[in-house]
């Protein structure tokens, strides 16, 4: 299903759920965003309960460009430290390994992938000092992106576009990135299953709310 | 038994080859520079490489320096070159002169050198007639300059590589790894407070520990090799069969 199916579905669940009972209306485009929100707790939720395996939700993106930036996001106070450097929408920070693969576009040579200031100790590592390794900021640039800086790559100094397999926390994001074109919007990234999960949990929601909400009054009798 | 390894041609397998077994036997999976790092330190104890020992007559350089072997692992002896042939004639000469070694090795030395340390046995390392102090920076060795353009001989313990470095393992070894691994999961599992994780703490460790020892043993022992360990004879440091002249074998 298409993420505007989900939301006419749940929509169609909701109405028919009130009819007789409430005329509330409510917009697809709320219910979409909704959708969003309600995939992400539900695929944590199914992954705690060990239904399903977070990490192979993973989208790819091909060819993203690598630009040199100072290290610092604090324009006043730069670092002096040029590094490669591209933005990624944010990644669910929830996953185990949000980023499964972050390298090459052949797909021959992986990044070691760090999500804070641990990144420091890779030169002491056993057997894999020299090897490169990115560093994710924990926080969201100025347009809404995430910084990704790359390090040890002297190397591989002819390396331009990147290659990356992440869980993002919201999927569509990905869209509002210049590599918009390899995707489609097509179909919802989750599968059936979750599809169900998501579009039962949903319904039951919105007719509880509006149920509730629309409770007719009863007279106070002062009885329990 | 060791020297004979590389004949074996047990040690066939890529070092990454513990990563598919991890995924297939115990449905786990680990990061790959995680693995990299596990599965080096883990060889060092589980020892069995693909070694055979090396000696090299080497001239020493105007500055007292000498390039040292690209396949070196580490160093037994750095002795004069007439000691060398006395001492070490049973070993594979391995040309170094005129040879500039453009691999990169992952040896003990190289990771001494990763690590940031220089490591420098002191000049009175080994004291005794034919044996020459030395000292080692990186892959280059420093011998008093009153040896320069003198031969002379560096005995040592040479290792099979892939291309990256890595030593080549046996499939023994790459079960082991595996293993070992997914004993590293668990606990860090179990760390994170996992449900079942601190459970199966003690079967990988168990398995792991079994499988290290497994794999620290070639898969069959030839009659030759039977016959020199029914022959093994007390001596000076008692009955040492083939003594292993350094840890890493």
């Amino acid at each position: 299903m298409t993420l505007s199916q989900m939301a006419s579905a749940i929509r169609n669940h909701v109405v028919d759920g009130l009819d007789g009972i409430s005329s509330a209306s409510f917009s697809t485009e709320q219910l979409k965003d909704e959708i969003l929100l309600t995939a992400s707790s539900s695929l944590v939720t199914l992954t705690a309960q060990g239904l399903i395996d977070i990490s192979k939700f993973t989208q790819r993106i091909d060819g993203i460009k690598i630009e040199c930036k100072d290290i610092s996001s604090n324009c006043d106070v730069e670092s002096d430290i040029e590094v490669p450097h591209f933005t990624i929408p944010d990644v669910n920070r929830v996953a185990n390994t949000p980023i499964t693969y972050l390298g090459t576009m052949d797909g021959k040579l992986s990044f070691k992938v760090y999500f804070d200031r641990e990144y420091r100790f890779h030169k002491y590592r056993l057997a894999s000092s020299r090897f490169p390794f990115a560093w994710v900021s924990s926080t969201a640039n100025a347009d809404g992106m995430h910084d990704v800086f790359l390090f040890n790559v002297p190397k591989y100094n002819n390396l331009q576009f990147i290659s990356i397999d992440a869980v993002f926390d919201n999927p569509y994001e990905i869209q509002k990135t210049p590599y918009y074109e390899q995707f489609s919007q097509a179909e919802f990234y989750a599968p059936l299953y979750v599809q169900k999960e998501i579009i039962d949990k949903l319904s039951q929601q919105y007719i509880n709310y509006y149920r509730q909400l629309h409770m007719n009054p009863k007279p106070n009798t002062q009885q329990a | 038994m060791e020297q004979r390894d590389t004949a074996r041609n047990e040690h066939t397998q890529n070092i990454r080859s513990g990563l598919p077994i991890l995924k297939t036997q115990y449905g786990l999976n680990i990061d790959e520079y995680d693995y990299l790092d596990i599965a080096v330190d883990a060889l060092r104890d589980i020892k069995h490489f693909g070694t055979t020992e090396y000696v090299s007559y080497v001239t020493v350089g105007k500055d007292g320096k000498v390039n040292l072997p690209c396949n070196i692992d580490c160093i037994d002896a750095v002795t004069t070159e007439h000691m060398g042939k006395k001492a070490y004639s049973t070993r594979v000469e391995f040309e170094v002169d005129g040879i500039i070694g453009t691999d990169s090795y992952y040896s003990f030395m190289e990771i001494i050198d990763n690590l940031g340390y220089i490591w420098s046995p002191g000049l009175g390392g080994f004291r005794g007639k034919g044996y020459i102090s030395y000292q080692l920076d990186g892959k280059t060795m420093t011998v008093d300059t009153e040896l320069a353009g003198q031969k002379i001989a560096i005995a040592y313990t040479g290792i099979i590589v892939d291309a990256e470095g890595f030593p080549t393992i046996t499939r023994k070894q790459a079960n082991a790894i595996a293993a070992i691994c997914a004993r590293i999961i668990m606990v860090k599992g179990a760390n994170l407070g996992q449900k079942g994780a601190a459970s199966m703490i003690e079967y990988y460790t168990g398995l792991s520990g079994r499988l290290k020892q497994a794999a620290s043993i070639p898969e069959d022992i030839t009659d030759n090799e039977m016959d020199e360990a029914l022959n093994a004879q007390t001596t000076f440091n008692r009955k040492s069969y083939n003594r292993p002249t350094r840890y890493s074998r």
